[in-house]
């Protein structure tokens, strides 16, 4: 699944990031340093696909 | 989508902000010390957090503006970031060009340079750029 981020620069300049394609807490962990570099978090909403497992990769013995 | 945050835009790179200017065909005048301004506080404002009367027209970098007498003068802060300072009295021709009191041409144009600068760091790369009615600036940024 393709991850996007989604940045939204608003008419008066604040931002809104929207990330994509992610599953879990790992939107989270990509976008925190940039969302404090950009400036003070108002707020976070998480989505549907938050509550789901990161995908993880197996090894498969042939 | 996995999460949706909203960030109140800090002016905090110079980088960033030489970025801004440059995209808006401003002038950043690295390293001087004053910006144009009306020259005398009269009163009818309040002086923007932590400056004094005797700070005004003082700076540590400066934005000119093409078709404004004033300037906009960028100061450090001790605890990190910059001010933004600059006059809205509407003769000195700036508070059209930015846009407002609140300058959201200026914090737009940063915050866009700012929020590609950090991404790019991170391996995104932009795939789309759309500007909205209502003057919203959408980016599409895809993990290369």
């Amino acid at each position: 699944m393709t991850k996007e981020i989604v940045v939204e620069i608003g008419p008066e300049g604040d931002v809104r990031f929207e990330t994509r394609g992610f599953r879990g807490a790992e939107c989270e962990a990509e976008t925190r340093d940039v969302e404090r570099a950009l400036g003070r978090v108002t707020r976070t909403q998480r989505t549907r696909e938050y509550g789901q497992r990161p995908e993880q990769k197996r090894e498969v013995k042939a | 989508m996995s999460h949706v945050s909203t960030i109140a835009t800090e002016v905090n790179d110079l980088a960033a902000l030489k970025e801004a200017c440059s995209a808006q065909g401003w002038e950043f005048r690295e390293g001087q010390t004053s910006y144009r301004w009306f020259g005398r506080f009269v009163g009818d404002t309040p002086l923007p957090a932590g400056a004094r009367v005797e700070d005004l027209g003082r700076c540590d970098h400066a934005i000119r503006v093409p078709g404004a007498t004033y300037e906009v003068g960028i100061r450090a802060r001790s605890a990190g970031g910059y001010d933004l300072l600059w006059d809205y009295f509407a003769p000195g021709g700036l508070v059209g060009k930015l846009g407002g009191q609140g300058a959201p041409v200026l914090k737009r144009a940063y915050a866009e340079a700012k929020a590609k600068r950090e991404l790019a760091r991170r391996g995104y790369r932009q795939t789309r750029r759309e500007l909205c009615a209502d003057g919203t600036v959408r980016l599409v940024m895809v993990k290369r």
